[in-house]
């Protein structure tokens, strides 16, 4: 058996691999694979889904079509030219020809899958430094090994395909509908029809199956799904082959069993599927076995609290949320076990299986589809829509695209189990054109942040200062969110007033020197810049992309994240920041390559070196007075934070792209209201926040998607020409 | 010695071969003749073993083409109407790899193929790509790659069609080598050619096979010739 598969894997393989189909085929497949791979990991940079399953998934729909080009010659050319004859004529069993063709289709996918593996751990390493510790073999192991599984069942099913057709066009057609359009066919429709099975299967199987891999979830029902199905279409394969023999009028009722035969081999390949699925078998992989990675600020957390905490997950095991979720409690647990602290305890209750658990967490006010959190008598419900962005639905929860901000939000429920049973109230003016956090504005409303903040134990109200006394005694922060009317001499003067008291501001500038509390600002030492920043260092050319932090309590767990800015104002200490006692920060500062545009609204963008002040520009400050004043230890520090950018936390800016501007904002707001140590990023410890800009972008997509396609073309076309195929 | 035994087959609704029994000992070299549509190719095709008859059975050395079928093609070489091989291959590596694919020992393999190159006058093409060669070369290609293992019987469809006169020449000499050793069965229309190595003639009309020992026997039953006095149908 061994020699006949060998001797027919080395000719298949021999003629294959240097062909320019193949050539052609694995090339377009790079270079797909790597274009979709370059602009999801745009999109995703900075979410939760790690580069190894944003790689994985980019391939994921071109891995039928590279099978589909490889594989439809291999029988039905041999058919079409009569060598099929001479194969079935020889003392050789059809299994081991069929055995033989399917490695050597297996082996050139797996050869493009190696040329794949180079856009990550090697363009992109050089592109993103940042990402350099993650981009590992050993960490892109289960992606490929996924992968692998899939290009198996895909090459089998090309092979069929050419087993029942004698022109390589109908086999590569037929091909394309088994492996793409027949499934999602199947999904769209049951999904549409069926509200049953839409809550249960969330994403296409290859897709979901793809993300539980490369994030160390291997299930046994994956396994056996591929394994199955593999050795069905080869099954099949084979009976098509030997079909042939069956030629005559008295091979109608042999060929009506073959077709029975591989009818029922099919349902019992479902049937194997089912039971695996029904067992609901799955483990971690070790390499993997942290889940989803846990931010810093969620390990300073959990290393900070002590005594136990229990979440219990209520959910059925068939929610489609039920993988993003368990991965992220299994990433919580196990960071717990590292960083000390608190111990975490994390169980599951079913409500299909554990009816009595599921009767008592009703009682207890938790509904299906929840989180409850539990320390000693305090508990915290969470509703799991609340991991999943208004913006992004559940079925694209699992996918690269995913902003799956469940991290996030168990960190803000452990947070508030941890701390005192207080809330700081943060008050947002109103009257001059601000930014209100109760709007839900997809670019402009603040309602995500508001989420956010009183998810961290904040209590947020309004405030109108031309009609109030004062500011409130209880306000923790006052926030001035955009205002572009100027304020009022009275309210300036209310405002001034109480600053000068210890009050703590937060202002998010609008463009003008005395727009909203420039005036005021300018008094107290931050002064309005009357430009727009532009700098080369850009995603969509208005917006700024900055990584240079200061070295400061908001900013100094921050390092190596990047902060975006649309078109954002530059601040300079004015001279009242020279005051005794006052210190001024610049948090965040642009490259030197930036500038201060005086009329943005004209392109093409020129600095003018005599007018125009150069980079690299301040776009976030702090200001601090009266703080470490000897003469008056007691008296509370005034503080004002700065931010040049009037939308720096708009929905839209949050939803955009991986940035860190909304642990810049929450830091400073915590800095502000006296909550220091709760100043670590919130963003899953860099997992993909590969921290490129716009040309590194550029380098890497044209690295990954042009040019090493290219190379492998070349390469092909080469060995083709030396083995006389293109002459 | 190979036998057929009341082999029936259908194509359809035609009936191609209606119980045809015949058979042929080593040294003998069979004709199988008939007009266009007889059945010779389904004939030939279901002692292949690439056709299913729906009636009767053929052995080799008592070996059952049904019931032992890797022994039965072990002994089998196969020559098909349109010699198909494959153009991406050198004639000694193509030979290399059909020697490989039917299991022949890998230290004997060089030498068949040499032997099979010098039977079939190849020595000066045996490294050019079969693609590039003429359709005379390509079924001298194929004529080694049935000849290639010492077969026990040979199976040769159509062989002298589309081919000159010094290849048809040869390829009479080769079978003449060949027949000491094996059984032969060709098919084709050069009934007068084939005589000159034939030693029985079978022709396909209306589903019967009916034996001649001369080709004008042969002719007289395809009804091309009057009958002579020296030879005449069994």
């Amino acid at each position: 058996m061994m020699r006949t598969v060998r001797v027919v894997f080395a000719r298949t393989f021999g003629r294959l691999a240097p062909s320019p189909t193949a050539a052609v085929a694995v090339a377009g497949f790079l270079a797909l694979s790597g274009g979709f791979f370059t602009r999801a990991l745009m999109r995703g940079d900075g979410g939760a889904t790690p580069a190894a399953a944003v790689w994985a998934l980019s391939a994921v729909p071109f891995l039928p079509i590279l099978a589909a080009l490889v594989t439809m010659r291999l029988i039905a050319d041999e058919r079409a030219s009569g060598r099929l004859d001479l194969v079935l004529t020889a003392p050789v069993q059809e299994r081991d020809f069929v055995l033989g063709k399917f490695l050597a289709a297996y082996a050139e996918t797996v050869i493009a899958l190696g040329f794949y593996l180079l856009v990550p751990l090697m363009a992109l390493k050089m592109c993103a430094p940042a990402l350099a510790d993650d981009l590992t073999f050993a960490s892109f192991l289960p992606a490929v090994f996924a992968l692998l599984m899939q290009a198996a069942l895909w090459c089998a099913t090309g092979l069929l395909a050419s087993a029942c057709f004698r022109y390589a066009a109908a086999a590569a057609f037929a091909s394309l509908l088994l492996m793409l359009a027949l499934p999602h066919a199947i999904f769209w429709a049951a999904t549409a029809w069926s509200p049953v099975l839409r809550a249960k299967v969330a994403s296409m199987p290859f897709e979901a199956h793809v993300v539980d891999m490369a994030t160390g979830l291997v299930s046994f029902s994956a396994l056996a799904f591929y394994a199955s199905l593999t050795l069905f279409a080869l099954f099949a394969a084979t009976r098509a082959v030997a079909s042939k023999r069956l030629r005559g009028r008295a091979g109608r009722a042999p060929r009506a069993a073959t077709a029975a035969v591989a009818m029922l081999a099919f349902v019992f390949a479902c049937m194997v599927v089912a039971f695996a699925m029904r067992l609901d078998f799955s483990f971690e992989l070790p390499m993997h076995s942290g889940g989803a990675r846990a931010s810093a600020r969620t390990c300073q957390l959990l290393a900070e609290a002590h005594g136990d905490m229990r979440i219990t997950c209520f959910l059925s095991r068939q929610a489609p949320e039920f993988r993003a979720v368990s991965r992220l409690l299994r990433g919580l647990e196990t960071t717990a076990r590292r960083v000390g602290g608190a111990r975490l305890a994390v169980d599951y209750v079913d409500p299909r299986w554990e009816l009595g658990r599921a009767l008592d967490l009703v009682r207890a006010g938790a509904e299906e589809g929840s989180l409850v959190f539990r320390r000693g008598n305090r508990r915290i419900t969470l509703p799991l829509r609340d991991l999943f962005p208004a913006s992004t639905n559940v079925a694209h929860a699992v996918g690269a695209d995913a902003l799956f901000a469940g991290e996030s939000v168990c960190a803000s429920a452990l947070q508030r189990l941890s701390l005192p049973a207080s809330r700081e109230v943060l008050y947002w003016t109103t009257g001059h054109g601000e930014a209100s956090f109760d709007s839900y504005d997809p670019m402009y409303g603040l309602s995500d942040i508001a989420r956010d903040l009183r998810r961290d134990g904040y209590s947020l109200e309004k405030l109108d200062l031309s009609s109030a006394p004062s500011v409130p005694g209880d306000c923790a922060v006052l926030v001035v969110a955009g205002a572009r009317e100027p304020f009022a001499r009275m309210e300036t003067a209310r405002l001034e007033g109480w600053l000068r008291g210890g009050g703590r501001l937060l202002v998010l500038a609008a463009p003008g020197p005395n727009a909203g509390v420039g005036a005021l600002l300018s008094d107290m030492g931050v002064k309005i810049l009357p430009y727009t920043v532009i700098s080369p260092r850009t995603f969509s050319g208005t917006d700024v992309v900055a990584r240079d932090f200061a070295e400061h309590a908001i900013t100094r767990p921050l390092v190596g994240s990047t902060v975006l800015f649309e078109a954002p104002v530059p601040l300079a200490p004015s001279a009242a920041a020279q005051a005794e006692g006052t210190s001024f920060t610049e948090l965040v500062r642009t490259d030197e390559a930036a500038w201060g545009e005086s009329e943005p609204a004209t392109r093409p963008w020129t600095r003018d070196a005599t007018t125009e002040p150069a980079g690299p520009l301040a776009i976030a400050v702090a200001l601090e007075r009266g703080a470490g004043v000897a003469r008056d230890v007691a008296l509370r520090p005034t503080r004002i934070v700065v931010v040049g950018d009037a939308t720096f936390v708009a929905n839209g800016a949050l939803a955009q792209r991986a940035n860190a501007n909304r642990d810049v904002f929450l830091n400073s707001l915590a800095w502000l209201a006296g909550l220091d140590a709760l100043t670590a990023p919130r963003t899953p410890g860099s997992t993909v926040a590969t921290g490129m800009d716009r040309a590194r972008w550029m380098r890497f997509g044209v690295a990954g998607a042009v040019v090493l396609p290219l190379v492998v073309l070349a390469l092909g076309l080469v060995a083709a020409f030396r083995r006389g195929r293109l002459s | 010695m190979l036998e057929v035994r009341n082999i029936s087959f259908s194509w359809g609704r035609t009936r191609l071969l209606d119980d045809v029994s015949f058979a042929v000992a080593p040294g003998e070299v069979a004709v199988i003749a008939g007009a266009n549509g007889a059945g010779k190719t389904s004939l030939m095709k279901v002692m292949a073993g690439l056709c299913m008859p729906s009636g009767g059975t053929v052995a080799a050395d008592g070996v059952d083409i049904f019931a032992n079928p890797l022994r039965y093609r072990r002994m089998m070489g196969y020559l098909p109407e349109n010699a198909p091989a494959d153009p991406d291959m050198t004639v000694r590596a193509y030979l290399r790899y059909r020697a490989n694919l039917r299991g022949e020992m890998s230290k004997k393999i060089r030498h068949r193929v040499a032997e099979a190159i010098d039977l079939c006058g190849l020595d000066e093409h045996a490294g050019e790509f079969i693609g590039s060669l003429s359709f005379g070369l390509r079924k001298r290609v194929a004529l080694a790659d049935a000849l290639l293992l010492r077969p026990r019987f040979l199976l040769l469809d159509d062989l002298l069609a589309g081919l000159d006169p010094v290849t048809r020449e040869m390829f009479g000499r080769i079978l003449a080598a060949i027949s000491s050793i094996a059984a032969v069965v060709v098919s084709g229309h050069e009934i007068d050619e084939l005589a000159r190595w034939a030693t029985k003639f079978y022709v396909i009309k209306e589903g019967r096979a009916l034996g001649a020992k001369t080709a004008s026997g042969a002719k007289m039953l395809l009804g091309l010739a009057p009958p002579r006095a020296e030879g005449g149908a069994s």
